[in-house]
Protein backbone atom coordinates (compact mmCIF):
# COMPACT_ATOMS: atom_id res chain seq x y z
CA UNK A 1 0.00 0.00 0.00
CA UNK A 2 1.73 3.06 -1.18
CA UNK A 3 0.90 6.42 0.62
CA UNK A 4 2.73 9.32 -0.29
CA UNK A 5 1.82 13.07 0.19
CA UNK A 6 0.10 14.76 -2.55
CA UNK A 7 0.01 18.32 -3.60
CA UNK A 8 -2.97 20.28 -2.90
CA UNK A 9 -3.68 22.17 -6.36
CA UNK A 10 -5.26 25.27 -4.42
CA UNK A 11 -3.20 25.40 -1.72
CA UNK A 12 -0.04 25.37 -4.20
CA UNK A 13 -1.57 27.92 -6.64
CA UNK A 14 -2.28 29.97 -2.96
CA UNK A 15 1.83 30.32 -1.73
CA UNK A 16 2.89 30.28 -5.19
CA UNK A 17 1.01 33.70 -5.36
CA UNK A 18 2.14 34.60 -2.11
CA UNK A 19 6.20 33.55 -2.88
CA UNK A 20 5.81 35.87 -5.83
CA UNK A 21 3.87 38.85 -3.97
CA UNK A 22 7.13 38.72 -1.79
CA UNK A 23 9.59 37.58 -3.75
CA UNK A 24 11.23 41.16 -3.82
CA UNK A 25 11.91 40.99 -0.22
CA UNK A 26 12.50 37.23 0.27
CA UNK A 27 15.33 37.37 -3.11
CA UNK A 28 18.19 37.97 -0.49
CA UNK A 29 16.94 35.45 1.51
CA UNK A 30 16.02 32.85 -0.80
CA UNK A 31 19.33 31.13 -1.25
CA UNK A 32 20.02 30.65 2.68
CA UNK A 33 16.94 29.20 2.82
CA UNK A 34 17.29 26.75 0.19
CA UNK A 35 20.23 25.72 2.33
CA UNK A 36 17.45 23.74 4.47
CA UNK A 37 15.79 21.89 1.87
CA UNK A 38 16.76 18.59 2.47
CA UNK A 39 17.91 17.50 -0.92
CA UNK A 40 16.68 14.24 -0.86
CA UNK A 41 13.03 15.30 -0.12
CA UNK A 42 11.65 14.10 -3.09
CA UNK A 43 13.87 10.45 -3.35
CA UNK A 44 10.91 8.63 -1.20
CA UNK A 45 8.10 10.31 -3.89
CA UNK A 46 10.40 9.34 -7.25
CA UNK A 47 11.02 5.55 -5.95
CA UNK A 48 8.08 4.96 -5.30
CA UNK A 49 6.36 5.95 -8.27
CA UNK A 50 8.80 4.69 -10.34
CA UNK A 51 9.02 1.46 -8.43
CA UNK A 52 5.70 1.11 -9.16
CA UNK A 53 6.16 0.67 -12.63
CA UNK A 54 9.16 -1.57 -12.58
CA UNK A 55 7.37 -3.46 -9.89
CA UNK A 56 4.75 -4.37 -12.84
CA UNK A 57 7.74 -4.89 -15.35
CA UNK A 58 9.15 -7.28 -13.15
CA UNK A 59 6.76 -9.04 -11.94
CA UNK A 60 5.43 -9.56 -15.70
CA UNK A 61 8.70 -10.54 -17.03
CA UNK A 62 9.16 -13.10 -13.92
CA UNK A 63 6.31 -14.89 -15.07
CA UNK A 64 6.63 -14.08 -19.18
CA UNK A 65 9.66 -15.87 -18.46
CA UNK A 66 8.59 -19.16 -16.54
CA UNK A 67 5.78 -19.49 -19.20
CA UNK A 68 8.13 -19.66 -21.91
CA UNK A 69 10.26 -22.05 -19.93
CA UNK A 70 7.18 -23.93 -19.75
CA UNK A 71 6.60 -24.17 -23.75
CA UNK A 72 10.33 -24.08 -24.32
CA UNK A 73 12.53 -27.64 -25.25
CA UNK A 74 15.08 -26.23 -23.09
CA UNK A 75 15.38 -28.82 -19.38
CA UNK A 76 18.45 -26.75 -17.77
CA UNK A 77 16.77 -23.40 -17.07
CA UNK A 78 17.85 -22.37 -13.26
CA UNK A 79 14.43 -21.39 -12.00
CA UNK A 80 16.09 -18.54 -10.08
CA UNK A 81 17.28 -17.12 -13.92
CA UNK A 82 16.51 -13.26 -13.90
CA UNK A 83 15.96 -11.64 -17.05
CA UNK A 84 19.25 -10.28 -18.90
CA UNK A 85 19.71 -6.58 -18.38
CA UNK B 1 55.54 2.71 17.36
CA UNK B 2 54.44 2.53 13.54
CA UNK B 3 52.07 5.43 12.57
CA UNK B 4 48.59 4.74 11.50
CA UNK B 5 47.72 7.30 8.89
CA UNK B 6 44.36 8.24 8.59
CA UNK B 7 43.17 7.98 4.46
CA UNK B 8 41.96 12.52 4.25
CA UNK B 9 39.34 11.14 2.39
CA UNK B 10 37.94 8.71 4.41
CA UNK B 11 35.90 11.24 7.35
CA UNK B 12 32.28 11.19 6.49
CA UNK B 13 30.81 7.92 8.35
CA UNK B 14 31.42 7.90 11.94
CA UNK B 15 30.91 4.11 11.92
CA UNK B 16 34.17 2.79 9.98
CA UNK B 17 37.83 4.96 8.50
CA UNK B 18 40.26 4.12 6.26
CA UNK B 19 43.86 4.15 7.33
CA UNK B 20 47.33 3.20 5.94
CA UNK B 21 49.61 0.89 8.15
CA UNK B 22 52.89 -0.16 7.36
CA UNK B 23 51.58 0.02 3.58
CA UNK B 24 49.02 -1.91 3.95
CA UNK B 25 45.11 -0.42 3.94
CA UNK B 26 43.29 -0.67 6.48
CA UNK B 27 39.67 -0.02 8.20
CA UNK B 28 38.81 0.59 11.60
CA UNK B 29 35.07 -0.11 12.67
CA UNK B 30 33.10 0.51 15.48
CA UNK B 31 30.62 -1.78 17.54
CA UNK B 32 27.70 -1.25 14.49
CA UNK B 33 29.92 -1.85 11.53
CA UNK B 34 31.87 -4.63 13.19
CA UNK B 35 28.66 -6.38 14.31
CA UNK B 36 27.39 -5.73 10.42
CA UNK B 37 30.53 -7.21 9.05
CA UNK B 38 30.80 -10.47 10.91
CA UNK B 39 27.15 -10.83 9.25
CA UNK B 40 27.94 -9.80 6.25
CA UNK B 41 30.69 -12.08 6.07
CA UNK B 42 28.22 -15.13 5.96
CA UNK B 43 26.34 -14.35 3.44
CA UNK B 44 27.05 -16.24 0.59
CA UNK B 45 25.71 -13.46 -2.06
CA UNK B 46 28.10 -11.76 -0.36
CA UNK B 47 31.13 -14.62 -0.67
CA UNK B 48 30.12 -15.53 -4.71
CA UNK B 49 30.83 -11.70 -4.51
CA UNK B 50 33.91 -11.75 -3.26
CA UNK B 51 35.11 -15.17 -5.57
CA UNK B 52 33.94 -13.23 -9.06
CA UNK B 53 36.28 -10.32 -7.81
CA UNK B 54 33.46 -7.39 -7.37
CA UNK B 55 34.45 -7.01 -4.11
CA UNK B 56 37.46 -6.02 -3.27
CA UNK B 57 39.73 -8.96 -1.38
CA UNK B 58 39.28 -8.27 2.23
CA UNK B 59 39.74 -10.42 5.42
CA UNK B 60 39.58 -9.37 8.89
CA UNK B 61 42.55 -8.68 11.10
CA UNK B 62 43.30 -11.30 13.39
CA UNK B 63 43.60 -10.24 17.33
CA UNK B 64 47.40 -10.27 17.35
CA UNK B 65 47.85 -8.65 14.29
CA UNK B 66 49.70 -5.27 14.96
CA UNK B 67 47.39 -3.20 12.46
CA UNK B 68 44.56 -4.46 14.53
CA UNK B 69 46.17 -3.63 17.54
CA UNK B 70 46.82 0.10 16.67
CA UNK B 71 43.30 0.44 14.94
CA UNK B 72 41.80 -1.16 18.94
CA UNK B 73 43.99 1.88 20.35
CA UNK B 74 42.20 4.30 18.32
CA UNK B 75 38.80 3.58 19.84
CA UNK B 76 37.78 1.21 16.97
CA UNK B 77 36.31 -2.32 18.08
CA UNK B 78 37.38 -4.41 15.02
CA UNK B 79 39.69 -4.01 11.89
CA UNK B 80 39.06 -5.18 8.04
CA UNK B 81 42.24 -4.98 5.42
CA UNK B 82 41.76 -4.70 1.67
CA UNK B 83 44.07 -5.74 -0.79
CA UNK B 84 45.48 -2.57 -2.59
CA UNK B 85 44.15 -1.28 -5.65
CA UNK B 86 47.16 -0.58 -7.94
CA UNK B 87 46.31 2.82 -8.64
CA UNK B 88 43.84 5.19 -7.41
CA UNK B 89 41.28 6.72 -9.86
CA UNK B 90 38.03 9.15 -10.16
CA UNK B 91 35.42 9.18 -12.60
CA UNK B 92 36.61 12.47 -13.87
CA UNK B 93 39.25 10.72 -15.01
CA UNK B 94 37.34 7.48 -16.63
CA UNK B 95 35.61 7.45 -20.16
CA UNK B 96 32.52 6.55 -20.90
CA UNK B 97 32.51 2.87 -20.96
CA UNK B 98 34.33 2.85 -18.05
CA UNK B 99 32.13 4.85 -16.17
CA UNK B 100 29.05 2.74 -17.75
CA UNK B 101 30.77 -0.57 -16.48
CA UNK B 102 31.17 0.81 -13.08
CA UNK B 103 27.59 1.69 -13.06
CA UNK B 104 26.45 -2.00 -14.27
CA UNK B 105 28.49 -3.63 -11.71
CA UNK B 106 27.31 -0.92 -9.16
CA UNK B 107 23.11 -2.28 -10.43
CA UNK B 108 24.77 -5.69 -9.79
CA UNK B 109 25.75 -5.35 -6.42
CA UNK B 110 22.19 -3.66 -5.32
CA UNK B 111 20.33 -6.26 -7.24
CA UNK B 112 21.71 -9.25 -5.52
CA UNK B 113 21.76 -7.81 -2.32
CA UNK B 114 18.05 -6.92 -2.59
CA UNK B 115 17.36 -10.24 -3.40
CA UNK B 116 18.85 -11.52 -0.20
CA UNK B 117 17.72 -8.64 2.10
CA UNK B 118 20.52 -6.83 2.25
CA UNK B 119 21.18 -3.18 0.67
CA UNK B 120 23.97 -0.56 0.05
CA UNK B 121 23.98 2.45 2.33
CA UNK B 122 25.06 4.85 -0.78
CA UNK B 123 25.74 4.82 -4.30
CA UNK B 124 28.66 7.01 -5.05
CA UNK B 125 31.19 6.44 -7.79
CA UNK B 126 34.23 6.71 -5.88
CA UNK B 127 33.31 3.10 -4.28
CA UNK B 128 34.32 1.82 -7.53
CA UNK B 129 38.15 1.17 -8.40
CA UNK B 130 39.71 -0.72 -10.86
CA UNK B 131 42.41 -3.15 -11.18
CA UNK B 132 43.14 -2.57 -15.41
CA UNK B 133 40.14 -2.88 -16.62
CA UNK B 134 38.50 -4.47 -14.29
CA UNK B 135 36.37 -2.88 -11.86
CA UNK B 136 36.02 -3.82 -8.56
CA UNK B 137 33.69 -2.29 -5.06
CA UNK B 138 35.90 -1.11 -2.03
CA UNK B 139 33.89 0.47 0.34
CA UNK B 140 32.87 -2.92 1.97
CA UNK B 141 31.15 -1.36 4.94
CA UNK B 142 28.34 0.29 2.60
CA UNK B 143 26.59 -3.15 2.74
CA UNK B 144 24.00 -3.45 5.56
CA UNK B 145 20.56 -5.70 6.35
CA UNK B 146 17.72 -3.49 4.32
CA UNK B 147 14.60 -3.09 7.09
CA UNK B 148 11.76 -3.99 5.56
CA UNK B 149 9.80 -2.00 3.29
CA UNK B 150 12.51 0.79 2.57
CA UNK B 151 12.82 2.09 -0.63
CA UNK B 152 16.29 2.20 -2.54
CA UNK B 153 18.05 5.13 -0.62
CA UNK B 154 20.71 5.35 -3.13
CA UNK B 155 18.71 5.54 -5.95
CA UNK B 156 19.34 9.59 -6.17
CA UNK B 157 23.37 9.49 -5.93
CA UNK B 158 23.28 6.49 -8.61
CA UNK B 159 21.66 8.62 -10.77
CA UNK B 160 24.17 11.87 -9.83
CA UNK B 161 27.10 10.06 -9.71
CA UNK B 162 26.49 7.84 -12.91
CA UNK B 163 23.54 7.56 -14.63
CA UNK B 164 23.18 11.32 -15.75
CA UNK B 165 26.76 12.16 -17.05
CA UNK B 166 26.49 9.02 -19.24
CA UNK B 167 23.04 10.11 -20.62
CA UNK B 168 24.72 13.76 -21.24
CA UNK B 169 27.54 11.56 -23.37
CA UNK B 170 25.10 8.93 -25.29
CA UNK B 171 22.32 11.59 -25.69
CA UNK B 172 23.97 14.74 -26.19
CA UNK B 173 27.44 13.99 -26.71
CA UNK B 174 28.68 16.32 -23.94
CA UNK B 175 31.67 15.86 -22.52
CA UNK B 176 30.99 15.05 -18.60
CA UNK B 177 34.12 14.93 -17.56
CA UNK B 178 34.66 18.82 -16.24
CA UNK B 179 31.58 18.62 -14.80
CA UNK B 180 32.42 15.41 -12.47
CA UNK B 181 35.33 16.86 -11.74
CA UNK B 182 33.70 20.13 -10.17
CA UNK B 183 31.06 18.45 -8.94
CA UNK B 184 32.15 15.89 -6.58
CA UNK B 185 28.89 14.66 -5.30
CA UNK B 186 27.76 14.26 -9.02
CA UNK B 187 25.58 15.78 -11.54
CA UNK B 188 22.08 17.61 -9.44
CA UNK B 189 18.63 16.41 -11.45
CA UNK B 190 17.55 20.42 -11.72
CA UNK B 191 20.60 20.94 -13.51
CA UNK B 192 21.11 17.96 -15.90
CA UNK B 193 17.74 18.47 -17.06
CA UNK B 194 18.61 22.45 -18.62
CA UNK B 195 20.48 20.11 -20.95
CA UNK B 196 17.71 18.46 -22.08
CA UNK B 197 15.20 20.30 -24.13
CA UNK B 198 12.58 19.59 -26.48
CA UNK B 199 12.51 16.03 -28.13
CA UNK B 200 15.61 15.50 -26.02
CA UNK B 201 13.65 15.10 -23.27
CA UNK B 202 11.99 11.94 -25.32
CA UNK B 203 15.31 10.18 -25.27
CA UNK B 204 15.76 6.59 -23.37
CA UNK B 205 15.55 6.72 -19.99
CA UNK B 206 14.97 10.77 -19.64
CA UNK B 207 11.75 10.78 -18.85
CA UNK B 208 11.84 8.53 -15.99
CA UNK B 209 15.04 9.36 -14.19
CA UNK B 210 15.71 12.84 -15.36
CA UNK B 211 12.45 14.77 -15.75
CA UNK B 212 10.73 13.32 -13.49
CA UNK B 213 12.89 13.82 -10.49
CA UNK B 214 14.08 16.77 -11.20
CA UNK B 215 10.51 18.14 -11.58
CA UNK B 216 9.13 16.88 -8.31
CA UNK B 217 12.80 18.34 -6.79
CA UNK B 218 11.92 21.73 -8.15
CA UNK B 219 7.71 22.04 -6.66
CA UNK B 220 9.26 20.24 -3.36
CA UNK B 221 12.07 23.31 -3.04
CA UNK B 222 9.50 25.94 -4.60
CA UNK B 223 7.40 24.84 -2.13
CA UNK B 224 9.59 24.84 1.21
CA UNK B 225 12.21 27.34 -0.09
CA UNK B 226 10.17 30.11 2.22
CA UNK B 227 8.41 28.29 4.78
CA UNK B 228 9.85 26.78 8.00
CA UNK B 229 9.89 23.61 9.69
CA UNK B 230 10.00 21.23 6.60
CA UNK B 231 7.10 19.04 5.41
CA UNK B 232 8.04 15.68 7.37
CA UNK B 233 7.40 13.38 4.38
CA UNK B 234 5.68 9.60 5.28
CA UNK B 235 7.43 7.08 3.45
CA UNK B 236 5.54 5.00 1.86
CA UNK B 237 6.09 0.81 1.74
CA UNK B 238 8.62 -0.33 -1.06
CA UNK B 239 7.98 -3.84 -2.07
CA UNK B 240 10.87 -6.34 -3.22
CA UNK B 241 9.28 -6.01 -6.35
CA UNK B 242 9.06 -2.25 -6.93
CA UNK B 243 13.06 -1.79 -5.99
CA UNK B 244 14.31 -4.54 -8.14
CA UNK B 245 11.61 -3.37 -11.36
CA UNK B 246 13.71 -0.46 -10.87
CA UNK B 247 16.45 -1.25 -10.47
CA UNK B 248 16.48 -3.93 -13.58
CA UNK B 249 14.88 -1.12 -15.91
CA UNK B 250 18.21 1.06 -14.88
CA UNK B 251 19.94 -1.83 -15.83
CA UNK B 252 18.27 -2.60 -19.05
CA UNK B 253 18.72 1.48 -19.97
CA UNK B 254 21.90 2.03 -18.62
CA UNK B 255 23.28 -1.16 -20.76
CA UNK B 256 21.82 0.34 -23.96
CA UNK B 257 23.39 3.85 -23.35
CA UNK B 258 26.18 4.05 -26.10
CA UNK B 259 28.90 6.60 -26.80
CA UNK B 260 30.20 6.30 -30.29
CA UNK B 261 33.68 6.70 -31.11
CA UNK B 262 34.37 10.22 -33.31
CA UNK B 263 36.89 10.21 -35.47
CA UNK B 264 39.39 12.31 -34.00
CA UNK B 265 42.61 13.14 -35.20
CA UNK B 266 44.28 10.75 -32.52
CA UNK B 267 41.58 7.27 -32.57
CA UNK B 268 42.83 6.48 -35.59
CA UNK B 269 46.10 6.94 -35.25
CA UNK B 270 47.40 3.27 -35.26
CA UNK B 271 46.86 3.77 -38.76
CA UNK B 272 47.40 7.49 -39.63
CA UNK B 273 50.70 7.97 -37.99
CA UNK B 274 53.68 9.21 -39.57
CA UNK B 275 56.28 6.38 -39.09
CA UNK B 276 57.58 4.08 -41.74
CA UNK B 277 57.07 0.43 -40.69
CA UNK B 278 61.89 -0.03 -39.77
CA UNK B 279 61.54 3.09 -37.86
CA UNK B 280 58.06 2.38 -36.28
CA UNK B 281 59.95 -0.95 -34.90
CA UNK B 282 62.91 0.75 -33.74
CA UNK B 283 61.28 2.92 -31.73
CA UNK B 284 59.31 -0.52 -29.98
CA UNK B 285 62.66 -2.37 -29.72
CA UNK B 286 63.55 0.92 -27.75
CA UNK B 287 60.84 1.07 -25.52
CA UNK B 288 60.85 -2.38 -24.81
CA UNK B 289 64.76 -2.77 -24.34
CA UNK B 290 65.25 -0.08 -21.82
CA UNK B 291 61.76 -0.52 -20.08
CA UNK B 292 63.32 -4.21 -19.41
CA UNK B 293 66.05 -2.80 -18.07
CA UNK B 294 64.53 -0.25 -15.63
CA UNK B 295 62.06 -2.83 -14.85
CA UNK B 296 59.48 -0.66 -13.23
CA UNK B 297 56.60 -1.63 -11.12
CA UNK B 298 54.81 0.94 -12.04
CA UNK B 299 54.69 3.19 -14.89
CA UNK B 300 53.16 5.81 -17.06
CA UNK B 301 52.62 6.25 -20.73
CA UNK B 302 51.66 9.90 -21.20
CA UNK B 303 49.98 10.90 -24.52
CA UNK B 304 49.85 6.70 -24.82
CA UNK B 305 47.21 7.33 -27.68
CA UNK B 306 45.82 3.67 -28.97
CA UNK B 307 47.91 2.07 -26.16
CA UNK B 308 50.54 0.36 -28.74
CA UNK B 309 53.75 1.51 -26.10
CA UNK B 310 51.00 0.93 -23.05
CA UNK B 311 51.42 -2.67 -24.30
CA UNK B 312 55.14 -3.29 -24.50
CA UNK B 313 55.45 -1.95 -20.81
CA UNK B 314 52.99 -3.96 -19.57
CA UNK B 315 55.16 -7.40 -20.69
CA UNK B 316 57.62 -5.58 -17.66
CA UNK B 317 55.64 -3.58 -15.18
CA UNK B 318 53.15 -4.82 -12.68
CA UNK B 319 50.48 -1.94 -13.16
CA UNK B 320 50.58 0.61 -16.74
CA UNK B 321 48.77 3.90 -16.38
CA UNK B 322 47.85 4.68 -19.88
CA UNK B 323 47.08 8.63 -20.33
CA UNK B 324 45.90 10.65 -22.72
CA UNK B 325 43.87 13.75 -23.20
CA UNK B 326 41.95 12.48 -26.23
CA UNK B 327 38.52 10.83 -24.42
CA UNK B 328 37.75 8.77 -27.61
CA UNK B 329 41.58 7.02 -27.65
CA UNK B 330 41.41 5.98 -24.11
CA UNK B 331 37.78 5.07 -24.79
CA UNK B 332 39.15 2.60 -27.45
CA UNK B 333 41.94 1.21 -25.54
CA UNK B 334 39.59 0.59 -22.63
CA UNK B 335 37.51 -1.88 -25.05
CA UNK B 336 40.73 -3.58 -26.63
CA UNK B 337 41.74 -4.20 -22.35
CA UNK B 338 38.66 -5.06 -21.90
CA UNK B 339 38.16 -7.86 -24.72
CA UNK B 340 41.61 -9.15 -23.36
CA UNK B 341 40.46 -8.98 -19.85
CA UNK B 342 43.63 -7.35 -19.17
CA UNK B 343 44.57 -6.48 -15.55
CA UNK B 344 47.74 -4.58 -15.83
CA UNK B 345 46.81 -1.25 -17.95
CA UNK B 346 44.60 1.34 -16.46
CA UNK B 347 43.65 3.68 -19.11
CA UNK B 348 42.67 7.78 -18.37
CA UNK B 349 41.05 10.67 -20.02
CA UNK B 350 43.78 13.71 -18.49
CA UNK B 351 45.06 16.92 -19.99
CA UNK B 352 48.15 17.02 -18.94
CA UNK B 353 48.52 20.42 -18.91
CA UNK B 354 45.81 20.33 -16.18
CA UNK B 355 45.84 17.37 -14.30
CA UNK B 356 43.29 16.37 -11.92
CA UNK B 357 43.98 18.25 -8.77
CA UNK B 358 43.90 17.96 -4.67
CA UNK B 359 40.61 19.16 -3.88
CA UNK B 360 37.44 17.82 -2.23
CA UNK B 361 37.57 18.87 1.53
CA UNK B 362 40.29 20.54 3.11
CA UNK B 363 42.05 20.01 -0.31
CA UNK B 364 42.96 16.38 0.36
CA UNK B 365 40.00 14.46 -0.42
CA UNK B 366 40.54 13.45 -4.10
CA UNK B 367 44.10 13.15 -4.43
CA UNK B 368 46.50 15.11 -7.70
CA UNK B 369 46.98 12.68 -10.34
CA UNK B 370 51.30 13.11 -9.23
CA UNK B 371 50.16 12.59 -5.66
CA UNK B 372 49.04 8.75 -5.90
CA UNK B 373 51.44 6.29 -6.22
CA UNK B 374 54.74 7.63 -7.95
CA UNK B 375 55.89 5.75 -11.14
CA UNK B 376 59.26 4.25 -11.73
CA UNK B 377 59.32 4.73 -15.50
CA UNK B 378 57.23 7.09 -17.69
CA UNK B 379 57.44 7.33 -21.15
CA UNK B 380 56.57 10.73 -23.22
CA UNK B 381 56.94 9.41 -26.77
CA UNK B 382 55.56 12.00 -29.14
CA UNK B 383 54.78 14.32 -26.84
CA UNK B 384 56.94 16.85 -25.71
CA UNK B 385 56.34 18.99 -29.45
CA UNK B 386 52.06 18.88 -28.53
CA UNK B 387 53.26 20.50 -24.67
CA UNK B 388 55.50 23.17 -25.92
CA UNK B 389 54.42 24.20 -29.55
CA UNK B 390 50.13 23.76 -28.19
CA UNK B 391 50.06 23.67 -24.58
CA UNK B 392 52.77 26.57 -24.55
CA UNK B 393 54.97 25.08 -21.56
CA UNK B 394 58.44 25.43 -21.65
CA UNK B 395 60.74 22.47 -22.21
CA UNK B 396 62.38 23.59 -18.53
CA UNK B 397 59.06 23.44 -16.90
CA UNK B 398 57.63 20.25 -18.38
CA UNK B 399 61.08 18.26 -17.40
CA UNK B 400 61.53 19.41 -14.19
CA UNK B 401 58.24 18.06 -13.70
CA UNK B 402 58.73 14.96 -14.22
CA UNK B 403 61.70 15.13 -12.79
CA UNK B 404 59.73 15.84 -9.45
CA UNK B 405 58.52 12.26 -9.97
CA UNK B 406 62.19 10.60 -9.72
CA UNK B 407 61.87 8.18 -12.03
CA UNK B 408 63.00 7.24 -15.11
CA UNK B 409 62.12 8.30 -18.35
CA UNK B 410 61.91 7.54 -22.00
CA UNK B 411 61.21 10.53 -24.19
CA UNK B 412 61.18 11.37 -27.97
CA UNK B 413 62.27 14.73 -28.90
CA UNK B 414 60.64 15.66 -31.97
CA UNK B 415 62.53 18.37 -33.89
CA UNK B 416 61.88 20.98 -36.31
CA UNK B 417 62.25 19.49 -39.40
CA UNK B 418 59.54 17.07 -38.65
CA UNK B 419 56.20 17.71 -40.71
CA UNK B 420 54.46 16.92 -37.69
CA UNK B 421 56.33 19.98 -35.99
CA UNK B 422 55.91 21.69 -39.38
CA UNK B 423 52.14 21.34 -39.13
CA UNK B 424 51.62 22.81 -35.57
CA UNK B 425 54.11 25.39 -36.37
CA UNK B 426 52.25 26.79 -39.96
CA UNK B 427 49.71 29.49 -38.05
CA UNK B 428 51.74 30.17 -35.01
CA UNK B 429 53.28 33.46 -34.80
CA UNK B 430 55.86 32.75 -31.63
CA UNK B 431 58.97 31.05 -32.49
CA UNK B 432 59.62 29.43 -29.16
CA UNK B 433 63.21 29.75 -29.07
CA UNK B 434 63.78 27.27 -26.86
CA UNK B 435 62.50 24.17 -29.04
CA UNK B 436 65.63 23.04 -30.44
CA UNK B 437 67.79 19.98 -29.53
CA UNK B 438 70.79 21.31 -27.90
CA UNK B 439 68.62 23.34 -25.62
CA UNK B 440 66.10 20.30 -24.77
CA UNK B 441 69.31 17.85 -24.25
CA UNK B 442 71.26 20.84 -22.12
CA UNK B 443 68.21 21.28 -20.05
CA UNK B 444 67.32 17.41 -19.97
CA UNK B 445 71.55 16.89 -18.48
CA UNK B 446 70.79 19.44 -15.68
CA UNK B 447 68.48 17.24 -14.26
CA UNK B 448 69.11 13.53 -15.64
CA UNK B 449 71.77 11.19 -16.93
CA UNK B 450 71.38 10.51 -20.58
CA UNK B 451 72.13 6.88 -20.52
CA UNK B 452 70.57 6.23 -23.94
CA UNK B 453 69.55 7.77 -27.31
CA UNK B 454 68.73 6.87 -30.50
CA UNK B 455 67.84 8.59 -34.07
CA UNK B 456 64.40 7.39 -35.18
CA UNK B 457 62.80 8.97 -38.98
CA UNK B 458 66.02 9.74 -40.16
CA UNK B 459 66.97 12.23 -37.58
CA UNK B 460 63.38 14.15 -37.61
CA UNK B 461 63.34 12.12 -33.87
CA UNK B 462 65.70 11.60 -31.23
CA UNK B 463 64.69 9.03 -28.54
CA UNK B 464 65.98 9.21 -25.24
CA UNK B 465 66.58 6.77 -22.22
CA UNK B 466 67.14 9.11 -19.21
CA UNK B 467 68.04 8.51 -15.32
CA UNK B 468 67.15 11.07 -12.67
CA UNK B 469 70.60 12.83 -11.64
Amino acid sequence: MIDFTRSRPRKLRALIGNIFLFSMVFIGLSTRAQAYIDPGSGSVLITAVLGIFGAIAYTFRKYFYRLKRLFSSKKDDDPDDKPSA
Amino acid sequence: MTKLLHDPGSFRDPNNQVCLFEGRIVRGLSDDADANWRDLVRQDFFKRLLEAEKVIETRTLEPEDAARVALLEQGWTGGLEHTRIPFISYPYEWCFSMLKDAALLHLDLIEQCMENGWTMKDATAYNIQWIGAHPVFIDVVSFEPHPEGEAWIGYRQFCQMFLYPLMLKAHLDIDYLGLLRSNLDGLPAIETVKYFRGTGRFRKGVLSHLVFPASVERSISRRERDMAPAKKRKAGKHTKAMILGLVQGLKRTVSKLNSPVQHTSWSHYDKTHSYDEDNFEAKKAFVDKWAAHAKPDHAWDLGCNTGIFSKILSKHANTVIALDGDHDAIEQLYRKEKEINGKSILPLVMNLSNISPNHGWGGSERLAFDNRTRPDLVICLALIHHISLSANIPIRNFLSWIRTLNCSLIIEYVTREDEMVKKLLTNKTETFPDYNQDNFESTAREMFDIISQEDLKSGHRIIYYLEPK
